[in-house]
């Protein structure tokens, strides 16, 4: 078990800047998720980590030892990959067994049929099948070990790649996407398999994924990465409900957050489409800012003047949740509104509406995307 | 309409190929019939297939001064027997294996780190390595024959074992074709090799080889086949000493000298040379198709 400290790390491949010097402390034993868009580094960051791949600058401490110059293999540390990365060859005891006899045997003991000749290979191979037999044991795949991956499920497959890295006992785990191949349903069974597997070992996850619902239901905290930078490091509620940056709130959410373009005054007072709402921010000059709102925290309202207007497009039934996608004057966004289906009466395709939203529920961003605060006015209903 | 013009199309597709197929045949088809023939037959034209198998008188064996009973034999054993007798053939069909299997094991052992380094790992000069790959495949063995055969006899090494196999150890074919296939093995595979503790040496022993088996039997064929039947390059480096011998050059022993060719022990020391190879090709056929097809040739 240990701790993962990244410091400074900045990697480019050619002219190309991949990851712009980004420090992290991962505490031991925390579970945490490196989450963002496809193509922001993550993977690369991960395979730094790893050994992988050697940063441009910077360093990674695992358990407060420099490791830059460290073998992957030294490093202790297991990866579980989105292909699975099975020896296609090998049977499933093999492939779990694999980084036992890499790690425990001789050189010659590793070389079948010679290993026979070799003393006290025997002890060594009785340990390894020991040990192999007890994690597929765990991962109920006793039944399976005499099989080639050819001829698993990727949700047998996933379980393999998890048994070689728990059976060497490493002092982290670094996932990659582990998930993103399964059908949507085992998927959800798989993360539930995967956090029960981290309370059990009480290691230190690493796990990187594109999927901000995994993100969110797995990480004891999660960094959000983006474009190469690290934009914000929290816990799941810290990032949902006080994203820094409004790539982040739009991010993490579904369905993603309403987001309304706005202007400040010369007096500070936020204006929708002309309108003041009511509330202003400390600088008091015209600029364009963001406001965003999250589905659940935009409601139906009876027309006034701080109340938006709008038309509903699209009604979308869930069952037990509604959404309804409403267009609002001079916004180019269509905005989503999370209802209950009992009140959807009355409301059909073409409705004319008005939306309100509770001025705490609204997050403001400058035109840099950086989260600026407001100061709600007493009565901070935009709806009033 | 439609469906009448497509398969006439098909039908000619058809009759392109059996042509195509019957011009291939047709050398081992004469080479068949004609270990089977007595001379006279074959000087005539006559006997069908398989001639006609009658008794024959051989001539030789009555200059021996043996009694023509005791020289009166049947064509087919006759050519059999006189392949084996009048050159040492089991000795050259040795030769062969021992040569063609030596080549191939140092081709494998050269050219699977070879292309593992050109397909998987980065390193300065990469591109230009491989593009010298390119360049030799396009350099025909004939126009390298003579500056090889000289370094070869500047070492003293004309007329040896090493002569017949050391200038084919380094197969850029071989190289180009296992880079290929080496590109289609995903890298989380070697990267989860790195990790569980494997050296480049035993990615490229233990990860890439048995993934690549199928290609490295397509590339096995190819070159079993070639060095098996060339005579050209055991032509040039092995002068005079019949130890030496591949089957290839075996079969210029039954060259007609003074009492003319001898076609019917020739034609049959082809058939014997020729067997192994079609005997393993049937044995391989699937994986070979395999193989084609995974690299990308076909
Ligand atoms: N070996 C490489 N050579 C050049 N560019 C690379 C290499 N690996 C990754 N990249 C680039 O780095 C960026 C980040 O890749 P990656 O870390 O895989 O993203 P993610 O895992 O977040 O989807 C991508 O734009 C990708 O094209
Ligand atoms: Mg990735």
């Amino acid at each position: 078990m240990a701790s993962i400290s990244l410091r400074n790390i900045g990697k480019s491949f050619g002219q190309t800047n991949v990851i712009n010097r980004l420090g992290l402390d991962i505490a031991d034993g925390e579970f945490l998720t490196l989450v963002g868009p496809s193509g922001c580094g993550k993977s690369t960051l991960l395979r730094i980590i790893a050994g992988l791949e050697t940063p441009t600058e910077g360093d990674v401490l695992i358990d407060g030892k420099a490791s830059i110059k460290l073998r992957p293999s030294e490093r202790n540390l297991a990866m579980v990959f989105q292909s699975y990365a099975l020896y296609p060859h090998l049977s499933v005891y093999d492939n779990i067994a694999v980084p036992m006899r890499m790690r425990q045997f001789t050189r010659w003991q590793r070389i079948p049929f010679v290993r026979r000749l070799v003393k006290g290979t025997r002890s060594v191979s009785q340990d390894i099948d020991e040990k192999v037999k007890a994690v597929s044991e765990k991962l109920g795949l006793s039944p399976l070990l005499n099989r080639k991956p050819g001829e698993l499920s990727g949700g047998q497959k996933q379980r393999v790649a998890l048994g070689r890295a728990i059976v060497r006992d490493p002092v982290a785990f670094l996932f990659d996407e582990p998930l993103s191949n399964l059908d949507a349903k085992l998927r959800v069974h798989m993360r539930s398999e995967i956090i029960d597997l981290q309370r059990k070992l009480a290691s230190t996850f690493v796990y990187v994924t594109h999927d901000q619902a995994e993100a969110m239901t797995m990480s004891d905290r999660i960094a959000v990465m983006m474009q190469g930078d690290l934009i914000q490091v929290g816990t799941p509620e810290d990032i949902y409900l006080n994203p820094q940056d409004l790539r982040v709130a739009e991010f993490i959410g579904s369905p993603k957050i309403n987001v309304l373009s706005a202007m400040t005054n010369q007096f500070g007072q936020v204006c929708l489409n002309e309108t003041p709402v009511r509330f202003r921010i400390a600088d008091e000059s015209s600029t364009e800012i963001s406001i965003a709102v999250r589905p659940e925290s935009l409601f139906v309202c009876n027309p006034s003047p701080a109340a938006i207007p709008g038309q509903i497009k699209h009604i979308e039934y869930m069952g037990d949740q509604a959404y309804l996608y409403v267009d609002i004057e001079k916004q180019s966004q269509r905005i989503i509104i999370k209802v209950l289906p009992t009140q959807l009466a009355g409301y059909e395709i073409g409705s004319a509406i008005h939306v309100g939203f509770d001025a705490k529920d609204a997050l403001l961003f400058d035109q840099d995307g950086q989260r600026i605060y407001a100061t709600p006015s007493p009565r901070s209903v935009v709806n009033a | 309409m439609s469906i009448h013009r497509s398969s006439s199309n098909e039908a000619i597709k058809h009759l392109v190929l059996i042509i195509g197929a019957l011009i291939v045949i047709l050398p081992f088809y004469v080479m068949l019939s004609y270990s089977m023939k007595s001379p006279r037959e074959i000087e005539t034209n006559t006997g069908g297939f398989f001639g006609a198998q009658a008794p024959m008188i051989d001539e030789y064996c009555v200059k021996l001064g043996k009694t023509p009973e005791e020289c009166t034999t049947i064509p087919i054993i006759f050519n059999y027997t006189e392949a084996f007798k009048k050159a040492p053939l089991l000795r050259y069909l040795f030769n062969g294996v021992f040569v063609t299997l030596s080549i191939f094991l140092i081709q494998a052992l050269i050219s699977l780190p070879a292309a593992y380094a050109l397909s998987k790992l980065r390193w300065l000069g990469r591109d230009t390595v491989f593009a010298l790959v390119l360049f030799s495949l396009l350099i025909p063995v004939h126009a390298i024959a003579l500056p090889l055969y000289i370094m070869l006899a500047k070492v003293g090494l004309v007329n040896t074992y090493a002569a017949l196999i050391v200038p084919w150890t380094i197969s850029v074919f071989g190289i180009f074709l296992m880079r290929q296939f080496f590109r289609t093995v995903p890298d989380d595979l070697i990267d989860a090799a790195r990790l569980d503790g494997m050296t480049e040496y035993s990615i490229v022993w233990r990860v890439m080889l048995p993934t690549a088996i199928p290609a490295l039997l397509a590339f096995a064929i190819f070159s079993v086949v070639a060095h098996w039947n060339d005579y050209f390059w055991p032509r040039v480096v092995i002068t005079g000493n019949r130890d030496l011998f591949t089957p290839p050059l075996g079969l210029r022993e039954f060259k007609g000298d003074a009492d003319g060719s001898a076609w019917g022990p020739m034609m049959a020391t082809a058939t014997i040379i020729v067997t192994p190879l079609i005997v393993a090709f049937l044995l391989a056929q699937k994986k070979f198709v395999e193989g084609i097809t995974l690299t990308g040739m076909k």
